[in-house]
């Protein structure tokens, strides 16, 4: 199979590289024209050559010698058009002002369609849908607007939970500037990490992943941020029910130095005088800041920092003191009292800083060298003790501190070389130097007896295992005639960890055919591996999730993945796909049918089986990108299963995954009524989630031969929850201001109240049966909260 | 403007908690329907076997009024039984009941036992190969002397285990405290020497938590988390994954002395007490090992949370449900303590090496 594949690649890599020795590099970055920040994904042509912009706005284009014009498009922008001499290699930027009046029907015509990329199972979500989606409480949010994409499915409803594809939550590759994000979820999953006004593309992959990404077996999530305008200071200042945000973007110094920075924090003045005013001794907040960076040098080379820090907190706090009388040694009465403290404390959230160069080699080869740390960390503190006071004082202190802890320092050289116009190749190398803490525990013991205080008594345990993933990339994107495009890659990884190597070869294919301008065909296969496993604690994105490398017991996440999909697209303004995937997964963890699914890195091999995980499923997705009303509509119809062929899960029989849903319907549209009022709604119907439901009550026996009774369970997740379906509505007001605009927005969540299930546990409870006799009636009890929500979002965009 | 968001916070508080709500969802039939509950744990130690059966249905399981059970060995009848000797209520309400029956066969290794059972209409039965007996090459015990094992306990035992070649093995340990006392002299008209007085067979009160092989964690400091205090492996079970085709020196401690005294006692009478420990290692099949892991985690304090999973529990009963299990037994007596009883020494004794 890798030879096989290796003969493939290496011949269309030399072709190509032959191909273009008598051509000149015409080189240069796309830029908007009002901010200068850089347009990714404009396409730049000139007769049959065409290239797209990287993620950095950069392109090549080869073209030969003599004279040509070169257009650019980008979608709402003006076609820029340039004539250029090819007398040796040149450099072109691309200057493009947004649509303003400019009637669209000329710029439709002016827009060159790019010819159909060979990846698929990508989607590009426009910041429209997340800032226009309405919402739990109203707060825009990416997570949940990829939820609504065909092949997502989201956990508890409402959270920010991400299963693609049948793959489990930690197997999502969340990466913010190219780094990754280990927990991207605030107030347990309620909101996702990237606040929106700080983005500026979000790339989803979930069928082909290019040869450059790699780590994580189901999805990758590429967000990227604003580089923040080298012209004028704007921003946006934004107050909902539950946070507040602040962006703002501008020059340093114009032209060259630009920055963004977002701050976004909870409204603790707002939430909390509710829980105090019901007694509820808790405090908590959450906050984020995302900031970057960016120097254009003279020579085009460019410089950007970046950095996210996020941090989630919750308290719990109470005291409680009782006065008593007691009489002293001279039989007079006295008063004492008597305090109970109790505390606890937990903290979480990722840290990110990143320094990224990129340079242009000879014209034809572009280089991004990046450095990047990041960290994800949870405290967690508690507290109690008790104090008697009379003549002496009694008492005792028992103070324990968890952590939990997984940083990386990761180093990555991507490099772009266009040999010709009809033919792109990416390659680069690697390295990540991961650090997993899953477990630091400190506690300790002090007791005072009369007026002599114990020394404390301390324990300890700390946890700690470090592993080097190593990885090597080529991929070739290339067209063979107008009509068959390809993108041929291959990933080399290498993990180290406590001795043990593991070496992994990923090969990653996808091929497109147009049929006919508006229709093409694809077919891709990609392999991924996955080197580290979450040991999640439920639904819920708990802090206290931990992360653990494999070990000599505990293999890698193997995921092989084959999808087939037909496309078409009527230039900007209708696009539907339709695409069907098989996907299998070795070594995939669950916790074992009699293992505590909870937080503690002790032998956790011991508690967790290896099993295959298989998933197939077709999905449809139409999109409406222009005009008055704008949306989607998907639908996923899909089956995922497990099986522990082991035997010590579910008896080693298959089982549906907890979230296989079959079918998930998602509407959104987008009616811009005037340029002040526009309406936004969303329908979304799924089938219910899995869960494990006991009928009947049986009789066991010990190993001492004694008779017990149990629940009778006949099989893991042998019972389907009943459907979700909800319709949330949401206007926005917009005004011009004198310095900018404001936009007050106005939500309804679930506006039918559709009781759907949000929490559902086994119950029983005893009845009396026809014959009058009393039995066990078992069934299961559905939580619903999330009905009907109002939101009120203010926003102000300053300029 | 706080005033004003606070009251919409108010609104859309009181909004949601007016809306949010708890329903019943009623699973519906299983389609299962009335079938046998047979549940069995035999051993080739004995001859004589006890089998529970019921009729389950999804309201519970009732005992059966009539029943009639066929032990077939490798295929050979071998014996038949339509007694019921007892039944057993397990809850507080009626339909929690099982009839208690007996059966009288002797299992070698290798044999195919099966069981079948009828009851009215109901019939099932359950295929079981027996396990080869576990190996114990040796196994002793001794005081102890240095401060880690006095702070386990006052005996130590050690029990060197062979695992069984060329296959995946899952054993448990079980071990009997009998204590008795032998008279070697008397004159009286009561008793003559040699008669064995005041035999106690008593629970076993054994430290195990300092065994890696049955508490995975390790005894391991306590810090207050009670996830720290992982759930005790009461039916000391374990598996052959840390000594597979090896041997194993299994630790374990004693923490109650083997004390007895005799009754009573005249002048120039002289008994021995005697303290043996029966050390029994079974060999089971990996289901029942499953199965019991289940049964001793649903009886630990972190069953039941939200944050565990339902527990699915083997059955091989074919026609009904169940689980029918064949083990393997090796038994090791070991003396642990002897002392010699007279008037002057009545109650403690004098310790025989």
């Amino acid at each position: 199979m890798n030879k096989a594949f290796l003969c493939i690649v290496l011949p269309l890599l030399l072709c190509g590289s032959i191909y273009a020795q008598s051509d000149y590099q015409l080189t240069g970055y796309v830029l908007s024209e009002e901010s200068k920040e850089c347009l990714i994904g404009a396409v730049v042509w000139s007769g049959d050559c065409w290239t797209v912009s990287n993620e950095y706005g950069y392109f090549s284009l080869k073209l030969k010698s003599g004279k040509h014009i070169v257009k650019c498009s980008f979608l709402g922008r003006q076609t820029a058009e340039a004539s250029v001499s090819m007398d040796g290699n040149k450099s072109l930027d691309f200057t493009m002002s947004s649509v303003g009046s400019i009637d669209e029907a000329v710029l439709e015509a002016e827009y060159c369609p790019p010819l159909p990329p060979s990846y698929m199972g990508v989607l590009d979500i426009p910041k429209s849908y997340i800032t226009n989606m309405p919402s739990v409480l109203g707060e825009p949010d990416l997570l949940k607007t990829l939820q609504k994409m065909p092949g997502v499915q989201g956990g508890m409803e409402g959270f920010s939970g991400m299963y693609v594809r049948g793959g489990g939550s930690e197997e999502n590759l969340m990466l913010l500037d190219g780094v990754p994000i280990y927990n991207a979820t605030h107030l347990l999953g309620l909101f996702s990490s990237f606040t929106p006004e700080a983005i500026k593309q979000v790339t989803f992959y979930k069928g082909f992943f290019p040869a450059k990404y790699g780590g994580r077996a189901s999805s990758v999530l590429d967000v990227r941020t604003n580089e923040g305008s080298s012209q004028a200071v704007s921003g946006t200042v934004s107050v909902g029910l539950l946070d507040g945000r602040f962006y703002i973007e501008g020059p340093i110094w114009k032209d060259r130095t630009s920055f963004s920075l977002s701050l976004r924090g909870m409204n603790t003045l707002v939430v909390f005088p509710f829980a105090k005013a019901f007694g509820f001794p808790y405090y908590g907040y959450f906050y984020d800041v995302t900031g970057k960076l960016t120097h254009r040098f003279k020579n085009s080379d460019r410089l950007y920092l970046s950095f996210y820090h996020g941090r989630d907190r919750f308290d719990y706090k109470k005291s409680e003191t009782k006065s008593f009388t007691y009489k002293d040694k001279n039989d007079r009465i006295k008063r004492g009292t008597n305090t109970d403290n109790e505390e606890y404390g937990l903290s979480w959230g990722n840290t990110m800083a990143a320094i990224r160069w990129n340079h242009t080699f000879g014209g034809a080869l572009f280089s991004d060298l990046s450095a990047s740390w990041t960290s994800y960390k949870m405290n967690e503190n508690s507290l109690d003790g008790s104090t008697h006071v009379t003549d002496s004082t009694y008492g005792f202190t028992n103070t324990r501190l968890n952590s939990s802890r997984i940083s990386d320092i990761n180093v990555v050289w991507d490099f772009l070389y266009n040999p010709s116009s009809f033919h792109k190749i990416n390659f680069g190398i690697s390295g990540t130097m991961h650090s997993y803490s899953p477990e630091r525990k400190m506690s300790q013991h002090i007791e005072k007896n009369g007026n002599a205080g114990t020394p404390a008594a301390q324990q300890g345990k700390v946890n700690f295992m470090t592993g080097g993933e190593y990885a090597l990339y080529l991929e070739d994107d290339f067209n063979l005639g107008h009509k068959f495009s390809a993108s041929v890659g291959v990933r080399a990884t290498l993990f180290t960890t406590q001795g043990n190597n593991y070496f992994s070869f990923e090969p990653r294919v996808s091929m497109g055919y147009k049929i006919i301008p508006s229709l093409s065909v694809k077919a891709s296969y990609s392999k991924m591996s996955q080197y580290a496993h979450m040991l999640a604690s439920g639904t819920l994105s708990l802090p206290s999730d931990l992360w653990v490398p494999i070990t000599k017991n505990i293999k890698p996440v193997l995921a092989d993945q084959v999808s087939v999909g037909l496309f078409f697209s009527n230039a900007e303004d209708w696009q539907s796909s339709v695409e069907a995937y098989y996907k299998k997964e070795k070594n995939v963890l669950e916790y074992k049918d009699s293992k505590l699914v909870f937080t503690s890195s002790n032998d956790w091999e011991q508690d967790v089986e290896m099993g295959i995980g298989t998933s197939k499923g077709i999905e449809l997705l139409v999109q409406k990108n222009k005009g008055a009303v704008t949306g989607s509509l998907s639908y996923t119809l899909s089956k995922t299963d497990r099986v522990f062929p082991d035997g010590t899960i579910n008896a080693g029989k298959p089982f549906p995954f907890t979230y296989d849903r079959r079918h998930v319907i998602d509407i959104f549209a987008n009616w811009k009524i005037n340029d002040r009022v526009s309406l936004n709604g969303s329908w979304s119907f799924a089938s219910g989630n899995m869960m494990t439901a006991s009928w009947r009550t049986i009789a066991v026996i010990d190993t001492k031969g004694n008779a017990d009774m149990v629940s009778y369970i006949s099989g893991r997740n042998n019972y389907r929850l009943p459907p979700s379906h909800r319709l949330d509505l949401s206007v926005n007001l917009k005004k011009k201001k004198a310095h900018g605009e404001r936009i007050w927005s106005f939500g309804l969540y679930n506006v039918y109240g559709a009781k759907n299930p949000n929490w559902v546990v086994n119950d029983h409870e005893t009845r009396t049966g026809k014959d009058g006799e009393i039995y066990i009636y078992n069934y299961l009890s559905q939580r619903t909260f999330l009905t009907i929500m109002p939101s009120v979002n203010y926003t102000f965009n300053f300029r | 403007m706080k005033r004003f968001l606070n009251a919409l916070v108010f609104v859309g508080v009181f909004t949601v908690c007016l809306c949010s709500c708890e329903i019943a969802i009623d699973l519906g039939d299983d389609g299962l329907g009335r079938v046998l509950l047979m549940n069995a744990q035999m051993s080739t130690a004995d001859t004589t076997h006890t089998i529970y059966l019921a009729t389950s249905e999804q309201t519970g399981f009732s005992s059966v009024k009539q029943a009639v059970i066929s032990c077939y060995v490798n295929g050979t009848l071998v014996n038949v039984s339509d007694t019921i000797d007892d039944v057993e209520e397990i809850g507080y309400f009626a339909k929690q009941s099982v009839s208690v029956l007996h059966i009288k066969a002797s299992f070698a290794p290798g044999d195919l036992v099966c069981i079948k059972a009828s009851s009215g209409d109901l019939h099932c039965e359950a295929e079981v190969t027996v396990p080869a007996a576990p190996v114990i090459l040796d196994a002793k015990v001794e005081k102890c002397v240095s401060d880690y094992d006095c702070s386990m306990g006052d005996y130590k035992f050690t029990i060197d285990i062979e695992d069984l070649k060329d296959e995946y093995n899952y054993y448990f340990l079980n071990v009997l405290d009998v204590s008795y006392v032998v008279v070697t002299k008397t004159d009286s008209h009561w008793y003559k020497a040699g008669y064995i007085m005041n035999r106690q067979d008593e629970l076993p009160r054994f430290n195990t938590e300092g065994e890696p092989l049955l508490h995975s964690s390790g005894i391991g400091p306590s810090i207050g988390n009670s996830y720290n205090s992982y759930f005790n492996n009461k039916q000391n079970l374990f598996s052959d994954a840390s000594f597979r085709d090896s041997r194993y020196n299994l630790k374990f401690y004693s923490t109650r002395g083997f004390s007895i005294t005799p009754r009573t006692m005249s002048t120039g009478e002289e008994m021995i007490s005697h303290n043996i420990a029966v050390i029994q290692i079974f060999n089971i099949s990996k289901d029942e090992y499953l199965y019991q892991d289940c049964y001793q985690f649903d009886n630990s304090s972190e069953s039941g949370t939200f944050l565990t999973n339902e527990l699915v529990y083997p059955c091989n009963v074919t026609g009904g449900l169940g689980f029918v299990s064949i083990n393997a037994a090796t038994e090791y007596v070991l003396n642990v303590s002897s002392f010699l009883h007279d008037i002057d020494h009545f109650s403690h004794g004098i310790p025989i090496e």
